[in-house]
């Protein structure tokens, strides 16, 4: 059997559910689950295409895989005005469940672990820190800058401290 | 210049050839075409870009810059980057091409919009979650936006992913493993050889493959066929029967092919365009909303992601008979 066309949606339904239950007032909303989902891709876990924006890698992949959880079933998607999305895991994911490997449970309940208490705007910074590194071998002493460059609004120090704070780069 | 440049590096047939671009280990990733535009953005047309003396007297936009916008490079355009969304958004300018240019010369109707209406709706907005500017459509042009998405919806689903469009991607895939030098197409690295390459070179090189079962189908259009497939959005059983189908064909000794990629189609054929909702505008505030927060349609619009499953010509009756059993 090849694999199911749900499997992407369970490994979502499941981030979204476990941030909930780690997190239960956190605002699960669309931008956060790509951020995620970017740091499960660099390990590998699941494999989506990003770009990189002025708002940091997107994935037109996990934006449709997202949509589709909601079509199956598997997530709620709420909008509020000023606020933004509220993804929610609905009962309907745990018969899904089974299709998402021990491994793959192991590194999403890792990967809230080491980011579930950032903020989107944080996890956003550090999103597009790894896709600097990554792609365009940018050095961690001038990530800051380079981000900085980018996303005026927040101080190179701020974004320093995020970065440290992620474990990307550590304290000078 | 980035806009217009950033589809300048589709292989032979375009979208089709996409699957045999050779993977690239820095990136952890095949290929796009994208990262043949940069090459030839940064090597070829390097000299034409910035020795034209419009832009040498007047914008002095450098190859580097043109490239970065479409790679992402915020090293060397900074908030520059956020012009991108003229590239590659719900709203982009390849999209707003596209759609009608593709429904003129296919001769169908499904892509057209009120182009200059949206063009004067579109607007700036923030997105409350991550307080980014967006582009987005003014609130009272929302009616416009919402045409936008049914025309691609329809473009999609009755030109882009038509049953024979897409059984020759699938032919034109595997002959181009056949014809191709170790069956890849040569890395951005070498520009020059990837450019010498065309459409009548591969079609000629499928001339000298006439036992191929793919470059014959390609010269006698004699494609694979439908034996089975999903409705546009499968549930759980719709899954099974598929897999109960293939399984039926497998022990009957029929070949077949499965294509799953309507989902990743959206992706392809919009290069890197977001599959994000458009998003509406209002308010002094310049707050932003979905679109389903307006329109019915857009809001019931589910993700296509059928698979079709294709036989070859002369098993499709036999095939439909085994998966109807």
């Amino acid at each position: 059997m090849s694999e199911s066309i749900f499997k992407n949606p369970a490994i979502i339904g499941y981030l979204v559910k476990k941030l909930h239950e780690a997190y239960p007032d956190k605002q699960i909303g669309k931008t956060l689950v790509q951020k995620m989902i970017y740091f499960l891709t660099r390990e590998r876990i699941v494999n989506f295409n990003y770009s990189m924006y002025h708002y940091g890698p997107y994935s037109a992949d996990v934006t449709s895989e997202l949509n589709f959880a909601e079509n199956s079933g598997l997530i709620d998607i709420k909008w509020v005005d000023g606020a933004g999305y509220f993804a929610e895991a609905t009962p309907g994911l745990k018969k899904l469940e089974g299709l998402i490997q021990d491994s793959e449970k192991s590194a999403i309940d890792k990967l809230i672990g080491r980011f579930g208490s950032f903020s989107t705007v944080d996890l956003s910074l550090l999103a597009t820190a790894y896709f600097m590194k990554d792609n365009f071998g940018t050095p961690n002493e001038k990530l800051a800058d380079v981000i900085h460059n980018l996303k005026p609004r927040y101080s190179t120090s701020y974004i320093r401290g995020v970065l440290e704070k992620g474990g990307i780069t550590s304290r000078r | 210049m980035a806009t217009l440049l950033h589809d300048i590096g589709h292989a032979p047939f375009s979208h089709a050839s996409e699957d045999v671009m050779p993977y690239c280990d820095k990136l952890n990733r095949p290929y796009k075409h994208e990262d043949y535009s940069s090459a030839i953005i940064i090597g070829p047309l390097r000299g034409v870009i910035e020795d034209h003396q419009i832009n040498k007297s007047n914008y002095r936009i450098g190859a580097d810059e043109v490239a970065a916008l479409l790679e992402g490079d915020i090293s060397i355009l900074e908030g520059k980057l956020f012009w991108k969304v003229i590239i590659s958004s719900q709203l982009d300018a390849d999209r707003g091409d596209y759609l009608l240019r593709d429904s003129h010369h296919i001769g169908v109707k499904y892509g057209i919009y009120d182009y200059s209406r949206l063009l004067n709706t579109l607007v700036l907005g923030v997105d409350p979650e991550t307080n980014e500017l967006i582009l987005g459509g003014h609130e009272g042009g929302w009616h416009v936006a919402e045409s936008l998405v049914i025309a691609r919806y329809q473009m999609f689903t009755q030109v882009y992913f038509h049953k024979t469009r897409r059984a020759y991607d699938y032919h034109l895939k595997e002959a181009l493993g056949k014809i191709l030098e170790d069956g890849k197409l040569p890395p951005p690295r070498e520009i020059d050889e990837f450019l010498s390459l065309d459409d009548m070179g591969i079609l000629q090189g499928a001339k000298s493959h006439t036992g191929d079962f793919n470059c014959k189908a390609l010269l006698n259009r004699g494609h694979v066929k439908v034996a089975f497939a999903t409705p546009e959005t499968p549930t759980e059983k719709d899954e099974q029967k598929l897999e109960d189908a293939k399984k039926r064909l497998k022990d009957t000794g029929i070949w077949f092919y499965e294509d799953k990629a309507a989902s990743g189609l959206w992706y392809k054929l919009d290069t890197e365009e977001e599959n994000k909702e458009i998003m509406i505008i209002k308010g002094r505030d310049r707050e932003a909303s979905p679109l389903s927060t307006y329109s019915s349609i857009a809001k019931n619009m589910d993700e296509v992601k059928q698979i079709r499953v294709y036989v070859k010509p002369e098993d499709k009756e036999k095939a439909v008979g085994v998966v109807q059993q």
